[in-house]
């Protein structure tokens, strides 16, 4: 897979913290977007105002938010559209944070009422964390599972890293992942005996994939790249890069998982696996809810190049977990949806350049004086 | 004042494509203090009228309607509050004060033995006109607005000098002003006309069958009455817009359809009058309402219940809708719905049952009251089985399997068709 690289090329992560221009301009670009604008007549307001010089409107009562089905600026406080009846959906039903090299996403989907799936990621150095939790929608609290169950993936994981130098053979990262995986066990069952449902033939259950990917040589920009992966059930981890791989093999047998954690597993110790693999290339770590719609490599890569092609960032970025997001969606979102996105290399992906910034460049002026 | 609650039940799940939520609404009043009911109208501002039918029919039966009338009036008087507004009118071909000579007196000892004595005065007389009792029963309450305003009707006969746009006219002219109970005595009055008056003006309606049961009678609705003590409570429903409420009705104690009875307030919202509560009242309401569809996945609220109490708006219970494709959720049958379903569906077959009996179409009379038997057996409505069976030999309530009565006693029949209306609750089921 050959990756498009669409922001200006040679830029080292070391360039992204912002000058203080920069700051400035955002400051002010804050400030445009959410000025007073009054909500009965919509004229703008001065700041700091505290009546509509048009209408005489009180602006200091919030204008209420607008609804994400009808558009109206009718949302009341219990979450439902006071025109249309729509209920706003919840932080968890569509989630999309972007941190350092990694984008990731999650979606409740069409047909589920809620969205049991979960992520935890975090940068490592020059390498990444990524992990998926797929909670069994059959099972109640299975959201509030897999959230904690993927946390503490990542939690565990980074605290047994500690100050050891990872860059070095020292650490064996394989057991580490095993170990994080094992306080996800722990923290499921937890989940499932304060909800007093441990002893159900049901207890909340969810299955669980972390990557662990970092180059071989931090200091070279074309080093091969060090994976490693645990897991339990059907949610995925994938190497696209010059050759397309799938790094993980479903536990399923008849349609039924066969591995999972919780407090009715059977055995949560997770199989693992590690891989060294040419960069550059992305590592992608999803549940069944985005590989249903392109389950081989080649059939996600396509998938994942589809949703960089209509994007004006370099990936992985925001604008590319949502248009993954949307793809399953647009198959029939059948199920949650998560996708969790680590690049090998920084493609001289920068959001600071916009195009409106550049429109204005007086303004960069203006802040330096203030 | 009353903390009023609102408890809302309902399959929120609805099938790709559907548009139809329905929801039963359990709304309560608070319990404030002892329930000491007589003593609740003390020191409120409380307007009791009692309308009594001194028609020359009232004569018959060598004077046992007119005497039985007065002593229940007496015993109407003798239950009415400390310090609640009252007055006696008598109706005829016209209406007349009985007690006071105007206005309304406030009741204590010796204004309840002054209208007790009052009494003895009536005379038999004349003819009757019920929209002509009801506007004089409007003046006096109007005197006395904001206060908690009932009405206790009593006739014996038809409406028969006034035409039907009169009667409607005066109902209409009283609505907002009290509430009335309407009761006719005997079997010569027309159930329609009182339970057109009962309806409109938020009442019950019933059969006195006998002259000596009208004491307990007035003595009980007098009691209820007085324990009333928060009047003109209003439902208020908030439906999304593009929806359609298809109906509100009250479903408990008995069947009451309010849908015409909305009063917008805004294009997205109706008042629904639920007349004046007691402390501690339950009362259910059936809510169907038709919303625009959304797509599988979606929820949206299809209504939302607030209640007005003293013009302050009570917190809400909402109707939700959420699109499935899961026919387990969707197809699931709320217990709630369904009862209620039922009960009107009796209501209607009663209605519907004896109708045809009327009008001499025996088939469709036996079918009617042949399913009504069948689901008053099934909910457990043993008051309306028993009422159904004076009019019908029942020969397998499971199925429904009757055969009309030849020979049917008026009151049965006038009593089957007052009380056709009146439910059980979801929970006294078998």
């Amino acid at each position: 897979m050959v990756l498009p690289d669409k922001a200006e090329n040679g830029r080292e992560p070391s360039d992204t913290p912002q000058t203080p221009d920069d700051v400035v301009v955002a400051a002010q670009e804050v400030g445009e977007a959410t000025g007073l604008t009054c909500s009965a007549c919509s004229e703008d307001a001065p700041e700091g105002a505290k009546f509509c010089e048009a209408c005489g409107q009180d602006l200091d009562t919030q204008p209420k938010p607008i609804c994400v089905a009808c558009g109206e600026r009718e949302v009341a406080d219990d979450g439902y559209c006071h025109s249309c009846g729509q209920k706003q959906p919840e932080e968890r039903d569509h989630h999309v944070l972007v941190d350092g090299r990694i984008a990731a996403g999650s979606d409740r989907g069409r047909r589920h009422h809620h969205n049991e799936d979960a992520f935890a990621v975090a940068n490592v150095g020059t390498g990444a964390v990524l992990v998926v939790c797929d909670g069994v929608s059959s099972t109640p609290g299975s959201a509030d599972a897999s959230l904690a169950a993927a946390n503490a993936t990542r939690e565990t994981f980074l605290a047994g890293l500690g100050a050891a130098d990872i860059d070095s053979d020292v650490v064996d990262v394989e057991e580490l992942l095993v170990a994080a995986v094992a306080s996800a066990q722990t923290v499921t069952v937890e989940v499932a005996t304060a909800s007093g449902s441990e002893t159900r033939t049901d207890p909340p259950s969810s299955t669980l994939v972390a990557a662990f990917a970092a180059p071989v040589d931090a200091a070279s920009a074309d080093s091969p790249i060090t994976i490693t992966v645990a897991w339990l059930g059907d949610s995925r981890a994938y190497w696209l890069g010059a050759s397309s791989i799938l790094l993980t093999t479903d536990h399923e047998i008849g349609g039924s998982l066969s591995r999972w954690i919780g407090a009715d597993s059977p055995d949560a110790r997770p199989e693992t696996s590690v891989v060294t693999v040419d960069g550059p290339g992305l590592l992608v770590v999803c549940s069944d809810g985005l590989w249903r719609y392109g389950s081989e490599p080649t059939e996600l890569e396509a998938l994942v190049l589809a949703s960089i092609s209509g994007t004006q960032t370099s990936p992985p970025s925001a604008e590319m977990v949502e248009a993954l997001l949307k793809a399953a969606n647009d198959g029939g979102g059948h199920d949650n949806i998560t996708v969790a996105v680590w690049s090998s290399t920084d493609l001289g992906r920068s959001t600071t350049e916009t195009p409106d910034q550049q429109d204005h460049p007086e303004e960069v002026e203006e802040g330096t004086n203030e | 004042m009353s903390e009023f609650s609102a408890e809302v039940f309902q399959n929120e799940y609805l099938p790709a494509g559907s548009d139809t939520v329905d929801a039963v609404v359990t709304i309560r009043s608070g319990e404030t203090g002892a329930a000491s009911a007589p003593a609740s109208m003390a020191g409120r501002d409380a307007v009791e009228i009692i309308v009594i039918d001194t028609s020359g029919s009232m004569s018959e039966e060598g004077g046992r309607k007119m005497r039985g009338a007065l002593e229940a009036t007496a015993a109407a008087i003798d239950t009415i509050s400390d310090g609640v507004q009252f007055a006696v009118i008598g109706g005829n071909a016209a209406a007349y004060m009985i007690y006071p000579n105007e206005g309304l007196a406030v009741a204590d000892p010796s204004t309840r033995d002054q209208a007790k004595s009052t009494l003895r005065r009536v005379r038999p007389k004349g003819g009757t006109a019920i929209g002509t009792w009801l506007r004089a029963a409007g003046y006096l309450a109007s005197q006395r607005p904001g206060a908690i305003a009932h009405t206790l009707l009593l006739t014996d006969g038809k409406n028969q000098h006034e035409d039907d746009r009169t009667l409607d006219a005066a109902i209409a002219a009283c609505a907002g002003l009290f509430q009335c109970d309407a009761r006719g005595l005997g079997t010569d009055w027309d159930v329609n006309e009182l339970r057109k008056v009962a309806t409109a003006l938020l009442g019950t309606v019933d059969i006195i069958p006998r002259p000596e049961d009208m004491t307990a009678e007035f003595t009980k609705l007098t009691r209820q009455a007085m324990g009333k003590d928060v009047g003109r409570v209003l439902l208020r429903l908030w439906t999304p817009k593009g929806s359609v409420c298809e109906f509100v009705k009250q479903v408990s104690p008995a069947v009451d359809d309010l849908t015409t009875k909305a009063e917008p307030i805004n294009p997205l919202t109706n008042d629904y009058p639920l007349g004046a509560w007691g402390p501690g009242e339950e009362r259910d309401y059936h809510v169907r309402v038709r919303i625009p569809v959304g797509s599988v996945g979606d929820e949206r609220l299809a209504g939302r219940v607030m209640l007005v109490v003293a013009d302050a708006e009570q917190p809400a219970a909402l109707v939700r809708a959420v699109w499935t494709d899961d026919e387990a959720l969707s197809t699931r049958i709320n217990r709630e719905v369904a009862h209620y379903t039922g009960q009107a569906e009796l209501a209607d077959a009663i209605a519907d049952g004896l109708a045809a009996r009327d009008r001499g179409d025996a088939a469709t009379a036996t079918v009617k009251l042949g399913r009504a038997v069948q689901i008053a057996h099934e909910s457990g409505n043993g008051d309306t089985v028993r009422l159904l069976q004076k009019v019908v030999d029942v020969d397998d309530p499971a199925t429904g399997t009757v055969r009309l009565r030849r020979e049917v006693d008026r009151t049965d029949e006038m009593a089957l068709d007052v009380r056709s209306t009146r439910t059980v609750r979801v929970n006294k089921q078998n």
